[in-house]
């Protein structure tokens, strides 16, 4: 009964969103090309530094197996651009709820609060799968960016890189429920691990071994290295198992943190009366 | 049924100017404030109670914490038997809420769709809502402009929406945090009568906050006045009316250039206080309230400075609800 209630709750605020998201269909444009168009000037560089048929060298190139530095940068960007999407939409969401002024009358008539990002997730992830296919064709057609894909583990890290970045973006902007101005505080901080601690754009095996270990309680440094194995590797999904299993396991812990953490920072906030503030 | 018993509320409010370091730290300087201070009410299932106080009163603060927004740092608060802090998800089914007015919907869909999304947040879904969505449209009078989005409604009928929403899983308390401000005169006219119905006709509990005096007048069973958190007084409007008591309110009329009259009514050792001052181009109104009930004005008028002052008229009043609203929140009639 309260899974049916929850379930219903989330999907009828994915409907608003999505509702209200249909209404200005302009930022499609922006959320299709814009990612493409930030890949294209490193893709440029590459060319200039490298040359297209020279491969990558160095000791992490040889042994993982990524020569070609077009794909090995163009799969983490996509997932880095689709990550800072879902952190502006899901990080921001109470932030916008409160400006709009809307937060209180939903907090007064929703049964589960942590509806508002799950069902907000669900609206979102449709129009992310548009967004991800139509920059993945325009990286083939533009810059002939090949794949070689292992369907299963494809989609095993596709999604749990999905699930933990939804759960992180969540479990934020939970801890960060009683900070006003929480977003910016968001924005630094999950581009300040994207752009370090991830290995989006470098190995991470150049950083000293305890940053490394650093970046490896990261969801995205093993999401990141999944998805390279799968789309241009193709990795098979038994090989791939146990740091699919890792990934799991830190998507998980991020939905249980922003779970806690909601109600807790939600009561603390009822408590001290900065719900309605902002 | 609402039950305030003993509630109290504090905040802390920032002062003074931090530097941009210790506001990005957020750590603010901050002082106590008491929001809500012992407040006892209790109203009976079916009737309009208006809860009147100047702004800081703690009108918000009351309504907030009744509907979960708020937990109460001392006292209990239960709608319907259901206490606000411990059954909180009971404590929302029993309630419609309106806070923040106009701007608690969804302006980028249209009303239809504010009310299917509320409404499934109630638990009303298919025909059960498209039916209980029709119903609180044609109560608001929004029937005809449903499948518009919101932000092209006038303000009223934004207000109105944010009403039907609160109305839509049939709450039998409703909790209306100022609803009228901002409206032109003809929308809160409407809104009043819609109320009005909702309370008379269809049973429902209302508790509503407003510092329009006339609205507590005109639809309320019993109002309560609070001033800097606490209660001052309670009633059905006309006991609240009879707190200032007959002959001691003097409405005067000055013409044209009555300064010093002016002076002398305010030095007055009758005069206890100036509850208000109407200023036009050619008169002048002040209503006083006497230190004891009198009565005839005949030794006001004889007031020294007043010989030679354009005094038009002088005259006993019935006390209004603004008159003991602001004896009690205001009583050495400063402005």
């Amino acid at each position: 009964m309260v899974a049916r209630a929850y379930l219903f709750d989330s999907l009828f605020t994915a409907r608003r969103i999505a509702l209200g998201m249909r209404r200005y269909p302009s930022w499609l444009l922006n959320l299709s090309l814009g990612p493409f168009l930030a890949i294209l000037p490193f893709v440029f560089l590459g060319d200039t530094l490298v040359g297209r048929e020279n491969r990558l060298t160095g000791s992490y190139f040889d042994s993982a197996g990524f020569g070609g530095y077009v794909g090995y940068m163009a799969v983490p960007l996509v997932a880095v651009a689709l990550s800072n999407t879902v952190f502006s939409w899901i990080g921001n969401l109470l932030r916008m709820e409160r400006s709009t002024g809307t937060l209180e009358r939903v907090l007064v008539s929703a049964q589960f609060p942590s509806t508002l990002f799950v069902g907000t997730a669900l609206a979102h992830l449709c129009y992310m799968s548009l967004f991800v296919a139509t920059t993945i064709a325009l990286l083939r057609v533009w810059v002939q960016l090949d794949f070689d894909i292992d369907l299963l583990s494809a989609v095993a890290a596709v999604g749990l890189h999905l699930a933990s970045t939804y759960g992180m973006a969540f479990a934020l902007s939970s801890l960060l429920v009683r900070l006003a101005d929480s977003w910016a505080i968001q924005t630094v901080l999950s581009r300040a691990v994207l752009a370090l601690l991830s290995g989006a754009t470098f190995p991470i095996a150049i950083y000293p071994e305890w940053l490394q270990t650093v970046a490896r309680c990261v969801p995205f440094t093993w999401a990141f290295d999944l998805e390279r194995r799968s789309l241009l590797r193709a990795e098979p999904f038994l090989q791939m198992a146990p740091d699919l299993a890792v990934l799991a396991a830190m998507a998980l812990g991020c939905w249980l943190v922003g779970f806690f953490f909601l109600g807790r920072e939600l009561n603390a906030a009822r408590r001290s009366g900065v719900l309605g503030g902002f | 049924m609402i039950e305030i018993e003993g509630l109290t509320k504090r905040f802390t409010r920032n002062v003074g100017n931090p530097s941009l370091w210790r506001r990005f730290l957020g750590r603010y300087e901050t002082e106590p404030v008491v929001a809500i201070d012992d407040l006892h009410l209790r109203v009976e299932a079916g009737r309009f109670f208006s809860l009147l106080g100047p702004n800081g009163a703690g009108k918000t603060s009351t309504v907030r914490v009744l509907c979960t927004l708020l937990l109460p740092d001392e006292g209990t608060c239960r709608i319907d038997g259901h206490d606000v802090a411990t059954r909180q998800r009971q404590v929302r089914r029993s309630i419609g809420v309106s806070v923040r007015g106009e701007r608690s919907v969804y302006w980028k869909i249209t009303g239809r769709q504010n009310l299917e999304y509320f409404a499934g947040l109630y638990g009303l879904r298919g025909d059960a809502a498209g039916i209980r969505i029709d119903e609180v449209a044609d109560v608001v009078g929004l029937t005809d402009r449903l499948d518009d989005y919101v932000e092209r409604y006038s303000m009223g009928m934004k207000q109105r929406l944010a009403i039907a929403v609160s109305l839509v899983h049939r709450p039998p308390v409703l909790l209306l945090d100022e609803p009228t401000i901002g409206l032109d005169p003809n929308g809160a006219r409407t809104l009043r009568s819609l109320l009005k119905d909702l309370c008379r006709r269809d049973g429902v509990t209302i508790l509503y906050t407003t510092h329009y005096l006339h609205e507590a007048e005109e639809l309320s069973d019993r109002l309560a006045i609070i001033h800097q958190g606490r209660k001052v007084l309670e009633g059905s409007p006309d006991e609240v009316r009879a707190e200032v008591g007959d002959n001691r309110i003097v409405e005067v009329q000055l013409g044209p250039g009555s300064g010093g009259a002016l002076a002398a009514l305010r030095d007055h050792p009758l005069v206890e206080s100036v509850l208000s001052e109407s200023k036009q181009p050619t008169m002048t109104t002040l209503r006083l309230r006497v230190r004891e009930p009198v009565t005839s004005v005949a030794e006001l008028a004889r007031a020294e400075g007043l010989a030679g002052q354009p005094v038009l008229s002088m005259g006993l009043v019935r006390p209004t609800l603004e008159d003991v609203f602001v004896s009690l929140t205001n009583p050495a009639g400063r402005g």
